[in-house]
């Protein structure tokens, strides 16, 4: 009978996963702790966030009126509908964190990206990297990617294909 | 008559061993494989679309509508290459698109052919008829399914400015453009920059190369701008290392847009003017100083403009005895080419030409007769306004200028050089004038003239045209396909648009230009496929216990964007083997996709309300409800439970394939009906993995998983959820049933999807896959929707009359459903099926009664029933409900058969199996 096993390559081990290769340094996490935020206004979100705001919390906005507020140690916030006028979910195991870093990263970025392209980035996050819709979180050296779980192979094996290839000379 | 030779400079080149139809041929480093064809003499490269007349050479660039070969490389066959633009490589293997089969055939009837002889002729008794005979006669290139090109390099780049051209023009305005602090990209199609002064005269280039370089302009050679698009984006095509490795496709982000892509040399009209040999006089050139290679030793040049006399000056250079026949009268150019030793012939036009095989002699308009070898023509330039055009850009004739000019401009887009009509030649010496009108002669003579060669269409298909009426350029583009295909006429739409001025008595002006579209030039297939291909095709939803299902044999199938688990073990009999384990002990299955949509808010249970067909909000929390979802015309577009998680708080749980659809619907509704801050959509799926436990046996298994919550009958009753813990993290856990067993959802966080997954099956619950379940559910004639409905089923027909009876309050298709046709006793309605013997009756046959015979429906779905060893069957059936009890015909694919129409429930009517 027909098997697509073969076909589909194995999904990678998220705990191992890491791509090292010269100016290119790619892990994967997936412990953060993350809650959606969805509102009438990005006031009521951005005040919501701000108090946990910090060093080990950001605040990722996908829309006007939607924002992943996405913390390594957990956030306090109740999960439904809040009179302020915004509805939290929690989220914390929907997102894997791809980080890419390194002097070859941008090169990269920009080829999976036409927005990672473009030197105005402006405040949304959400984008097309690789053919899917992903979170981006911008490093100095590089950016954290927030893949939905379910494809986040399907990145994975795009950043092996696409390292394999030749960069190339440009401005 | 000599033909072409190689003379200096790339005499000592590298050697690069090809074959030639076959025949081993030698080319040198740097040729194109037309360069290096007429280094070996060939200049017969094809027959012609339509009349197979043999065609040479014409040109030397993206505009060659001749020279289309398939080359085979290293065992990789890549069709429809243009040979002009191909650099060669040792070991091709090169042979012509269309060879000389059935020229003879269309040579006698091309009398009988001209424009539109298809529409004329093959009306009766259908096209269909003669359809696959003529297209085996046309088409270009032959597909090789075994050959693959490699992925090329692709990408995004954002710059500020983009220069299209690295000519003298375009090296400046990215030099200009850099200086003053801009990122610039040049894009040129040369494999070095340079533009036409790479064959033509120009001075200080290499110092303009290296100034641009060292203020840091990025310079992509071999490389062609084939598309302009909204917002400043530009589509680049970039030659791989190799014919067979593939382009690379970029997409270009710029701020600005220089275009410097200079001009297209015309051809000029004279009889049999496609006759091997006669070339334009740009491309006699290029070979020449490019590649070394002398198109012939006795040439006539015939032109209209300046720009031909360099030609002219190269080849006598090279010891070709030359005449130049110029229509205009003499000039100081014509008497610097006398003063050359050059014959130069003024005031007279080349009328006809003629050879066998090549052309071998001309006849001008004074009526001399000229040996020659080859013909070299100018008919003057035509601007290459494409992507000025492409971005919204209209190019019109200027009468007092002759040439073609932009009509306005546009922002983002500025032109320089050629291409904006400034025609400055040299940077001294006599003053160029290189434009002027097409020169369409005026009366038709017996033989053709021919306005566009890729497509065989002549100066009479043009006149026949207008005599028709085809009076538009569009329309007679359409008709006679003039400046379609591969090349899209380049050399010929000016030319062809001018012919019907002149036919319809209408100035060029007037008459206007076809529509420049993208992409400029063919962009192969596998170029733009670029990464997206095998299983980066398409991303793919995977699931978070993949590798525990994969450690347990599972056969994997991708369903409605999800690789799922089909089945375990080698073949299909371990489908069988997990229903009767659902039956008799207790199975698990991976039911992670599911939707789990969380809809909040004082309005949330109004929209759902509206949303599904019957009602939610008054649901209790804790309780759980099944649903239809149905669009406006009535129909049904998905089922699903809804759990209240509380108040205002519910969870949608939809089909796996349906969750971005029923997503985006309710964000809609939200948005248009219900208000932004009254109610909140957020799609949970992707954190949540759910086991399916299902089975007699599966309140043990779930008893003995260790989750935190009160789990007993009595307060956990069927269709109830509670939450509890798992593993230190949240869980849920709902009783609900898809195979018609006691069954159980267990959410967890998607991180312990295998830590459940393995904590189940340790447990005592067999794995099951998606194809058992789809038999489980059958038996018990539960729906998948879209395979037991179709875009008609309304939810009466499945058996769900409340919505269209009973409810008051509006919602998605309620009026719909009040229309006569929703009432209908002759509606197909959902049944089952059951053979006297047993048997499978085939999924997808049709039911059938009457003489003659009529569809009253089809199967939807049909299985061997491993719990009931016999064949089960649902079926969308005309008046399906009222035939129970009846006999039906089957009919399949010839075969035909009885069947007693049944409820569509075929194991446990009374659901007692839910309890066990």
């Amino acid at each position: 009978m027909f098997d697509r096993s073969t076909f589909w390559p194995e999904m990678p081990d998220w705990e191992q996963a890491r791509i090292m290769v010269p100016g290119l340094d790619i892990s994967v996490s997936g412990d953060a702790r993350a809650v959606f935020l969805l509102g009438g206004a990005p006031q009521a979100i951005a005040a919501l966030a701000a108090p946990h705001l910090g060093l080990e919390a950001t605040l990722l906005w996908i829309a006007a009126d939607r924002a992943l507020l996405v913390a390594a140690l957990g956030v306090e916030l109740a999960e439904g509908w809040h009179d302020s006028g915004v509805a939290i979910s929690a989220l914390h195991d929907a997102h894997l964190r791809i980080d890419i870093r390194g002097p070859a990263a941008a090169e990269l970025l920009r080829r999976g990206s036409l927005s990672l392209a473009l030197s105005d980035k402006g405040p949304g996050t959400a984008l097309s990297f690789a053919g899917v819709t992903v979170l981006v979180e911008h490093l100095a050296d590089g950016a954290r990617l927030h893949v939905e779980r379910p494809l986040a192979a399907h990145v994975w094996h795009w950043l092996l294909a696409a390292i394999s290839t030749t960069t190339e000379d440009h401005p | 008559m000599t033909g072409p030779s190689r003379v200096s400079p790339q005499i000592t080149a590298e050697r690069l061993a090809f074959t030639w139809d076959g025949k081993p041929c030698e080319g040198r480093v740097g040729d194109t494989i037309a360069a290096a064809l007429l280094a070996n003499g060939i200049t017969t490269v094809g027959r012609s679309f339509k009349y197979r007349r043999p065609r040479g050479i014409l040109a030397a660039g993206e505009e060659e509508p001749s020279a289309i070969v398939d080359v085979v490389l290293g065992g990789v066959r890549v069709p429809n290459v243009r040979a002009t633009m191909q650099r060669l490589e040792a070991g091709m293997a090169v042979t012509p698109v269309l060879g000389g089969g059935a020229a003879l055939l269309t040579g006698l009837l091309s009398p009988f052919i001209g424009a539109g002889f298809y529409y004329k002729t093959f009306l009766w008794p259908h096209w269909h008829l003669f359809e696959p005979a003529i297209r085996r006669l046309a088409g270009l290139g032959r597909i090789d399914p075994a050959s693959r090109l490699l992925a090329g390099t692709c990408g995004n780049l954002s710059v500020d400015l983009c220069v299209v051209g690295a000519g003298r023009s375009g090296l400046r305005a990215a030099i200009a453009g850099a200086r003053v602090g801009r990122s610039v990209l040049l894009v040129d199609r040369h494999e070095v920059p340079g533009g036409s002064t790479l064959w033509r005269q120009g001075e200080g280039m290499a110092a303009l190369v290296a100034e641009a370089v060292s203020l840091g302009v990025a310079i992509w050679n071999s490389s062609v701008v084939f598309g302009a698009y909204d917002h400043g984006r530009l589509g680049v095509l970039r030659q791989g290392q190799s014919l067979t490795s593939g382009g690379g496709l970029w997409t270009i982000a710029a701020g600005e847009v220089v275009l410097a892509t200079g001009a297209i040399e015309r051809p000029l009209l004279f009889e049999d003017n496609d006759v091997p040999g006669v070339m334009l006089a740009d491309a006699v050139l290029h070979y020449l100083v490019r590649h070394g290679v002398l198109c012939g030793s006795r040439p006539v040049i015939a032109t209209s403009n300046d720009s031909a006399y360099e030609t002219a000056l190269a080849m006598a250079k090279a010891g070709a005895a030359v005449t130049l026949v110029d229509s205009r009268d003499a000039s100081g150019w014509s008497a610097k080419a006398a003063a050359q030793g050059i014959r130069v012939v003024t005031g007279a036009r080349v009328v006809a030409a003629s050879g066998r095989g090549r052309v071998s002699h001309v006849v001008l308009s004074d009526g001399q007769r000229l040996d020659t070898d080859p013909v070299a023509v100018s008919g003057g330039w035509t601007p290459t306004l494409h992507l000025y055009c492409q971005a919204g850009g209209k190019a019109v004739w200027d009468e007092a200028k002759a040439t073609l000019v932009p009509a306005f401009a546009v922002p983002g887009f500025s032109l320089v050089g050629r291409v904006a009509g400034d025609w400055a030649g040299p940077e001294a010496g006599l003053p160029w004038a290189w434009s002027g009108a097409p020169d369409i002669p005026e009366t038709g003579r017996a033989k053709r003239v021919w306005v566009d060669l890729q497509n065989d269409v002549t100066l009479q298909d043009v006149r026949l045209a207008a005599q028709e009426n085809f009076a538009s350029v569009e329309h007679l583009k359409r008709y006679t396909t003039l400046g379609m295909a591969t090349d899209q006429g380049k050399t010929a739409n000016l030319i062809g648009a001018a012919a019907l001025a002149q036919a319809t008595g209408r100035r060029t002006t007037d008459l206007g230009l076809t529509t420049y579209r993208p992409p400029y030039v063919p962009v192969p297939m596998a170029a733009l496929a670029g990464m997206s291909r095998g299983h980066l095709q398409s991303p793919l939803r995977r699931l978070a216990a993949e590798p525990a299902h994969r450690a347990l044999g599972a056969t994997l199938w991708d369903y409605g964007g999800l690789l799922r688990p089909a089945f375990y073990g080698q073949d299909d009999r371990a489908i069988a083997e997990e229903c009767l384990a659902a039956r008799q002990g207790a199975v698990v299955f991976d039911a992670s996709s599911l939707g789990k949509v969380a809809v909040m808010g004082p309005k949330a249970g109004e929209l759902l309300d509206f949303l599904f067909a019957n009602r939610m909000s008054s649901l209790a929390p804790g309780r759980i409800r099944y649903g239809l979802t149905l669009n406006e015309a009535g129909t049904v577009t998905d089922d699903g439970v809804v759990l209240c998680i509380g108040p205002q708080h519910y969870l949608v749980s939809c089909s796996s394939s349906h969750v971005g659809a029923f997503t985006a619907s309710a964000e809609e509704w939200r948005q248009t009906r219900f208000g932004r801050e009254a109610v909140f959509i957020h799609d949970r799926t992707a954190g949540w993995a759910t086991m399916s436990l299902s089975g007699p046996k599966s309140k043990a298994v779930l008893a003995g998983l260790g989750i935190v919550a009160t789990l007993d009958d009595a307060a956990f009753g069927h269709m109830s959820f509670v939450s509890g813990q798992f593993a230190g993290r949240a869980a849920r856990v709902a009783r609900v049933s898809f195979t018609g067993e006691r069954g159980y959802e267990i959410s967890v966080p998607a991180s312990l999807a295998i830590p459940l997954w393995q904590a189940l099956v340790v447990g005592g619950a067999s794995p099951c896959g998606i194809e058992a379940l789809g038999i489980l559910r059958a038996e018990k004639g539960f729906i998948y929707v879209g395979q037991d409905t179709d875009g008609q089923t309304m939810p009466q027909d499945l058996g769900f009359d409340a919505p269209r009876s009973k409810r008051i309050q509006g919602f998605v298709g309620d009026r719909s459903l009040q229309l006569p046709v929703a009432g209908d006793p002759g509606r197909k309605q959902l049944v089952g099926l059951k053979r006297a013997d047993g048997g499978v009756i085939p999924a997808g046959a049709h039911l059938i009664e009457g003489a003659p015979r009529r569809s009253i429906g089809f199967v939807t779905t049909s299985h061997q029933s491993p719990s009931l060893n016999r064949g089960i069957a649902l079926a969308l059936v005309e008046g399906g409900r009222g035939r129970i009890g009846a006999e039906v015909t089957w009919f399949d694919l010839g075969q035909t058969g009885r069947a007693l129409v049944t409820q569509a429930c075929a194991y446990d009517p009374d659901g007692g199996r839910l309890n066990v």
